[in-house]
């Protein structure tokens, strides 16, 4: 095979891996090389076809494997190379301060604009709102803290939650001393050390499945007020049982499950170096979709995922939708905790709930999470719920 | 076995190929790896493994996974009836306890499930892991072995390696994920849902009698309901069930009343019957168009992306 052929697929290969956090390693290159080999470089489309076949893993990696191909394989045009023009200077308005260093991260020293702020004690409130909407570098968070008033009654939630959610039994059949079925293999395994002769009887029984809990926690600035109750119960859970996997989001996801087990050592109840994944702006759907995508190990049939958000999105509303589709498919049962549902006046309306409403098999409110152990039976939520 | 034969080969036997399924049907069999197949249900995973088969004129070997699935209902089990007698007759013959253990777990006591069936075959057969999504992880763990090295350990005999290597084809619905480890000794293929233009390919080769009309505004249809929320999106195999029903029915074009009383072969949730009521307005306009939306000329957005999209504006 040519050996700029070898070394642009080995080049690939690292991109990928590099870039997009493909698992492939040299066994990966060499098959892809071989697949070349198999499939000949005429056509651009079996390349990708082949190369797709032996680099990609799961469907997630389908279009970010297609982008960086076209991207690495068009790069080198046919002909003689023409000199470069000279860069055109940009003739956009001059940016303000205030935008600059959003994006340098400095906006906390920088004033806000007297004109387009509100004034009064309002002021810092609204310009923290401002900076998340600017930029969700300007976000980045230091350290909160789990408030440890109000932590027994979190437990309290939390244990009824673990304890009370309807289980369900495996089909698997596994040893057990009062099963419901004889165990002829392992009775007659057992006789022979009693020379054929049973003695012991074996049997068989449905052991219970104990449910997995996934939880989002929206960590944007909208959310600011429910913070502390919202991570008071993702601590209490957490503490609780080791089948909990705790994401935080803002622009960003995060997994906080390690964080969370050890807050509270030491009388020490923080959460340090959170960056982007709280007190930023809100999307939902791209870190729904991470989750899913990065995650997708914790999701299955007997997931329990508890999104807590008000579900004030910024993003793009069609992945939402398509990351809430996902989940619903990969999961036992979907459970958003609005903060505001328990309000007599709230209907569903924010675009954010109207995309994920079709796929929730409950709608409750903070107050309500301890009736999150009553979700039996899958139940589908309505627009007028 | 070229990607061009193998369109050509399954399209003789009514399954359509694309380049991506033909070129990776092409490598599996030219790198001797298992192919895993992904996608949602109902779009020819399991068929195509079926049609494989039938090209290669060899053997399908199907396992057909479900939760509790262990190995000695996929590999082997040990015929322990079988196992007592030969005990029971043994017994005042004067052969040492260790000799007798040795005896009853001699191969002649075995009995080979499908993966150990798969991997003694003196001819290579096409072994078919159906929905390994259903059964459990450490089944999953369990398949490592035989996956990568195409070889088998029983502990009481040894490990048994094939004698020709099987064309492993691996599906899954997706509905757990499946581990790297397993992800990592496969090759892989995603099948989503077919183009329009690929759904009438699929109904006019798998139903040579079915009129153009009534093809075109089936396969447009069904590409409206996959784009709505139902807990179980069609598939193809809906899509031939429904063509079937309407061919049977003697239908020549799809009507509202013709779409309620078939609804079954499609959508088999009653939920997803109320949302198909709740559609009536905006699937009317699909069917009452200009020749019942079937006449019109395909738009670039009829094929990939975004069509589902454009076509309800």
């Amino acid at each position: 095979m040519n050996g700029s052929l070898t070394a642009a697929v080995v080049e690939f290969c690292s991109r990928l891996r590099g870039d997009h956090e493909f698992i492939i390693g040299p066994r990966e290159a060499r098959e892809a090389l071989r697949a070349i080999e198999t499939v000949g470089v005429e056509s651009r489309g079996r390349v990708a076809a082949a190369l797709r076949t032996i680099c990609c893993s799961r469907a997630e990696e389908i279009e970010p494997f297609d982008r960086a191909f076209a991207a690495f394989f068009s790069t080198k045009s046919f002909g003689i190379a023409q000199p470069k023009h000279a860069e055109r200077r940009r003739t956009r308005p001059n940016r303000t301060r205030l935008q600059r260093t959003a994006e340098n991260g400095e906006a906390a020293a920088v004033a806000p604009q007297p004109s387009a702020l509100p004034q009064g004690e309002d002021l810092a409130q609204a310009w923290q709102v401002r900076r998340a909407r600017y930029s969700p570098a300007a976000s980045a968070a230091g350290a909160i803290a789990i408030p440890t008033e109000g932590l027994d009654a979190a437990f309290a939630d939390a244990e009824r939650l673990i304890a009370r959610l309807h289980l369900v039994r495996s089909l698997r059949w596994k040893p057990q001393a009062r099963g419901e079925r004889f165990d002829l293999r392992r009775t007659l395994r057992a006789s022979l050390r009693t020379a054929g002769d049973v003695v012991v009887p074996h049997r068989l029984g449905h052991p219970l499945r104990d449910p997995r809990f996934v939880l989002l926690l929206d960590g944007s600035r909208s959310m600011a007020e429910h913070g502390p109750r919202m991570l008071q119960f993702a601590y209490a859970l957490c503490r609780r049982t080791r089948r909990a996997s705790v994401f935080l989001f803002s622009t960003k996801l995060r997994d906080v499950t390690r964080k969370l087990r050890d807050a509270g050592r030491g009388g020490r109840y923080r959460l340090d170096d959170l960056g982007e994944a709280w007190g930023g702006g809100t999307r939902i759907g791209a870190s729904l979709a991470e989750c899913v995508r990065k995650h997708g190990a914790h999701l299955g049939d007997r997931t329990f995922v508890i999104v807590i958000s008000d579900g004030l999105d910024v993003g793009d509303i069609p992945q939402l939708k398509h990351a809430m589709r996902e989940l619903a498919r990969r999961c036992a049962a979907i459970a958003w905790v609005n903060p505001h549902a328990g309000e007599p006046s709230f209907t569903p309306s924010a675009s954010g709930m109207q995309a994920a409403l079709p796929y929730l098999n409950m709608l409750a409110s903070l107050d309500e999470l301890r009736g999150l152990a009553n979700l039996g039976k899958r139940r589908k939520v309505t627009a007028g719920a | 076995m070229k990607a061009a034969q193998v369109q050509e080969r399954f399209a003789q036997r009514g399954f359509i190929a694309d380049e991506d399924f033909a070129t990776s049907i092409e490598l599996m069999l030219a790198l001797e790896k298992p192919l895993l197949v992904e996608g949602p249900a109902g779009v020819g995973k399991t068929e195509s493994a079926k049609v494989l088969a039938d090209v290669l004129d060899t053997k399908l070997i199907r396992l057909q996974c479900y939760e509790g699935l262990d190995a000695a209902n996929a590999l082997y089990e040990w015929n322990y009836p079988k196992q007592l007698l030969h005990i029971r007759l043994t017994e005042n013959s004067g052969i040492s306890l260790a000799e007798r253990e040795t005896q009853i777990f001699d191969k002649s006591f075995l009995l080979a499930r499908p993966l150990l069936e798969a991997i003694s075959a003196d001819r290579a057969p096409v072994l078919l892991i159906d929905e390994i999504d259903r059964a459990e992880e450490a089944f999953e763990a369990f398949l490592l072995e035989l996956l990568g090295e195409f070889q088998v350990t029983i502990p009481e005999i040894g490990t048994i390696r094939a004698k020709a290597r099987p064309f492993v084809i691996v599906t899954s619905n997706r509905t757990r994920d499946l581990s790297d480890a397993l992800r990592r000794r496969c090759l892989y293929l995603w099948i989503g849902y077919p183009s329009l233009g690929r759904e009438i390919a699929i109904l006019h080769a798998r139903l040579p009698g079915l009129n153009e009309r009534l093809a075109r505004q089936i396969a447009r249809f069904m590409e409206f309901l996959r784009a709505q929320p139902f807990e179980r999106v069609p598939g193809t195999a809906e899509s031939l069930d429904w063509a079937l029903a309407l061919v049977r029915l003697h239908r020549d074009a799809l009507d509202e009343e013709t779409l309620e009383r078939t609804a079954g072969c499609i959508l088999k949730v009653q939920e997803d019957w109320e949302l198909l009521r709740s559609l009536r307005p905006r699937y009317e306009t699909l069917l009452h168009g200009p020749d019942g939306g079937a006449s019109r000329e395909p738009h670039e957005a009829d094929y990939g992306l975004g069509s589902v999209r454009a076509n309800l504006r």
